[in-house]
């Protein structure tokens, strides 16, 4: 069965292009705009990963992984971080919140699925 | 000097004698014609001459001649008049006809002292300010412009593995062409970050002791698809048994990443390139990165790492990018303590050579313990062991996995407490890894970390030993003490840090 991966990603573009990147590779998708709504179809989705962006609305993508993780059925979701901010900054951050792969913007699709590919797969593979 | 009465000047001149050179001018107008003709140390100024009168005076001429000293004389023995020159942008103020006391000249000088103070305190804040500011710019910009590049990229990624639909030759390569700018446009937005923390002094560097062998793999793969492309053969050879690194893994790959991807783009098609990682002099591993591309010109050679170099043109490139690869790469590699050139290689290319210090326990031991150049008065000690019979330890169990390991250890090797050994990098595959932590071996000031491989079979077992043995055995020094008694042990990481350099008399406080 196709996995499912909930996009959360503020800009619509940008949302929209990973979403039609993972589809057209096999994986079923929700999306999500904002840190509230990130949650709401979290629950209501039951994704089997989360690519999250940081710079969000209402919360950045580090209160949505604090939220998941206080949540029962959703702190073991696995979640890769994009972004476009500083890397040097928000690498450890990423670390620190227990992301399982960082990824920069402009994501390359390749490297997209390699790290989902790793991730499903449970091998451990923390944020390096 | 600016002065309608003559005699007033003739006595100026006298007072100063033969230590200052003046220049005479009776009006406004001729003064500031002569301070932009002639370059003055300084002007006096009296404040009533015939075409311009009061503070006006110093208004105007600190207007004309902003780079110029104003001393205003005054000959009314007036503190509030010269206080109001001062704040109209004269330096200082004389009372003519009467030379200062001595009880003046001190007032007067600490005055200087504390403007002088301000003036600079208030440069530095301004100029830490603008450094803010700019680097908020800069973060906000790189942030804005990868958004709608992202989209950009991501869509003609889309179309390029049609997803959408199958797209012609034409179509193919045009698409591949976008994708090929957009990364080249990220590239460049990553590079003027880089050198803004450059510059700033935030470029962070985690060190730590680095294997050499999967950076070079990693770097060769990430960049394979480029090379193919290009039909170049990239060939890598790193020297068995290196020792480990002290670097920051990640900023070593960009160092590596940017000289590779030089390569590939001056490569012609069909070339090749070689990556070779040895063992080098005075305690450092070396990197070449060869390549079969038009060379560097002798005169070019020390300019190639300077910010914003542009070399010669090479007909084959129409595009040169921002000059700061390479500028970046000489930031990293020296910050981690290594050197960075460029020689010519025999294939009439260029070798691009970094090298990197070589892991030592002692140097960072010494590092670790010693605060404000003594020995800290308490020091934790972490062991780490393997058992591989099966029995558990007695004490605390602290957590399970590959993870919970590599996060007590850099809890407590890179956080702030007094720790000695450095973080070891295990592959544990099973997650079977049980830490035990106890405080009996050496008293309180020890924190002893055991780690338990516990197997479900023979087999795993062995395998995961193997493993472990292999991260402790780059230890060679750890691996020396691992079994000493804890006084042998204390003695051996006391002759540690005298190879360090601390100060001797503080030893027995460990």
């Amino acid at each position: 069965m196709a996995k499912k991966i909930l996009v959360v990603e503020d800009d619509a573009d940008v949302q929209r292009g990973l979403a039609v990147w993972l589809r057209g590779n096999g994986f079923k998708t929700a999306c999500a705009r904002d840190a509230v709504e990130a949650i709401s179809v979290a629950k209501r989705e039951q994704p089997d990963l989360i690519v999250l962006d940081v710079g969000l609305p209402a919360g950045d993508g580090f209160v949505v992984m604090a939220r998941l993780k206080s949540i029962a059925d959703l702190a073991n979701i696995p979640v890769i971080i994009i972004t476009a901010r500083d890397t040097a900054r928000t690498l450890p951050e990423a670390r620190k919140a227990g992301a399982r792969a960082f990824l920069r913007k402009p994501v390359d699709g390749d490297d997209l699925l390699y790290s989902i590919g790793r991730v499903l797969s449970g091998e451990p593979d923390p944020v390096p | 000097m600016l002065e309608d009465d003559p005699m007033h000047f003739r006595m100026v001149r006298e007072t100063c004698g033969g230590t200052v050179d003046l220049h005479h001018e009776t009006t406004l107008r001729g003064a500031i014609r002569a301070a932009h003709e002639h370059k003055f140390a300084a002007l006096l100024l009296d404040l009533h001459v015939p075409d311009s009168q009061g503070i006006a005076t110093v208004e105007t001429a600190a207007r004309e001649c902003p780079d110029l000293p104003i001393v205003v004389l005054t000959s009314v023995d007036d503190e509030e008049l010269g206080a109001r020159c001062v704040r109209a942008g004269a330096q200082d103020y004389l009372v003519k006809g009467r030379p200062p006391t001595r009880a003046e000249i001190e007032l007067r000088s600490i005055r200087h002292a504390i403007e002088r103070h301000a003036a600079l305190a208030e440069v530095q804040a301004e100029r830490a300010r603008r450094e803010q500011m700019k680097d908020e710019f800069l973060s906000h910009v790189s942030h804005e412009l990868r958004t709608p590049l992202s989209a950009v990229h991501q869509f003609a990624t889309i179309l390029l593995a049609g997803i959408s639909g199958t797209l012609n030759e034409a179509q193919a390569e045009y698409t591949e062409i976008i994708v090929r700018n957009s990364k080249q446009l990220a590239k460049m937005i990553e590079d003027i970050l880089e050198v803004t923390r450059a510059d700033s002094g935030k470029l962070r560097m985690d060190l730590r002791p680095t294997i050499v062998p999967p950076l070079v793999q990693d770097v060769v793969q990430r960049l394979w698809n480029e090379a193919a492309r290009k039909r170049i053969e990239v060939t890598s050879a790193v020297e068995p048994n290196l020792p480990r690194i002290y670097a920051d893994p990640d900023r070593l790959g960009q160092v590596l990443g940017n000289l590779l991807d030089n390569a590939i783009k001056f490569t012609p098609n069909g070339g090749s390139i070689r990556l070779r990682a040895y063992r080098a002099e005075d305690e450092k591993v070396g990197f070449d990165v060869e390549d079969t591309g038009p060379g560097i010109s002798e005169s070019d050679r020390v300019q190639v790492f300077e910010r914003m170099h542009q070399g010669s043109d090479h007909p084959e490139l129409s595009r040169k990018g921002l000059g700061l690869g390479l500028f970046i790469c000489r930031e990293l590699v020296t910050r981690q303590g290594g050197r960075i050139w460029v020689d010519p290689a025999l294939s009439g290319g260029s070798v691009f050579r970094f090298t990197i210090p070589i892991f030592d326990l002692r140097q960072i031991l010494g590092q670790r313990v010693m605060k404000d150049g003594v020995l800290r008065p308490s020091i934790t000690l972490i062991q780490i062991g393997v058992d591989i019979d099966d029995r558990r330890g007695e004490g605390l169990i602290v957590d399970r996995g590959h993870r919970a390991l590599r996060d007590l250890l850099e809890r407590t090797v890179y956080g702030d407490r007094d720790v000695v050994l450095p973080s070891l990098d295990l592959a544990a595959r099973s997650g079977e890894i049980t830490i035990v932590a106890s405080t009996d071996l050496m008293g309180a000031n020890a924190l002893v970390a055991r780690i338990r491989a516990n197997a479900r079979n023979h087999d795993e077992l062995s395998d995961l030993a193997d493993q472990i043995r292999v991260s402790l055995s780059t230890f060679d020094a750890y691996e020396e003490v691992r079994r000493l008694p804890p006084d042998q042990l204390v003695q051996r990481v006391a002759d540690w840090i005298d190879a360090a350099g601390v100060a001797p008399e503080k030893k027995e406080m460990i």
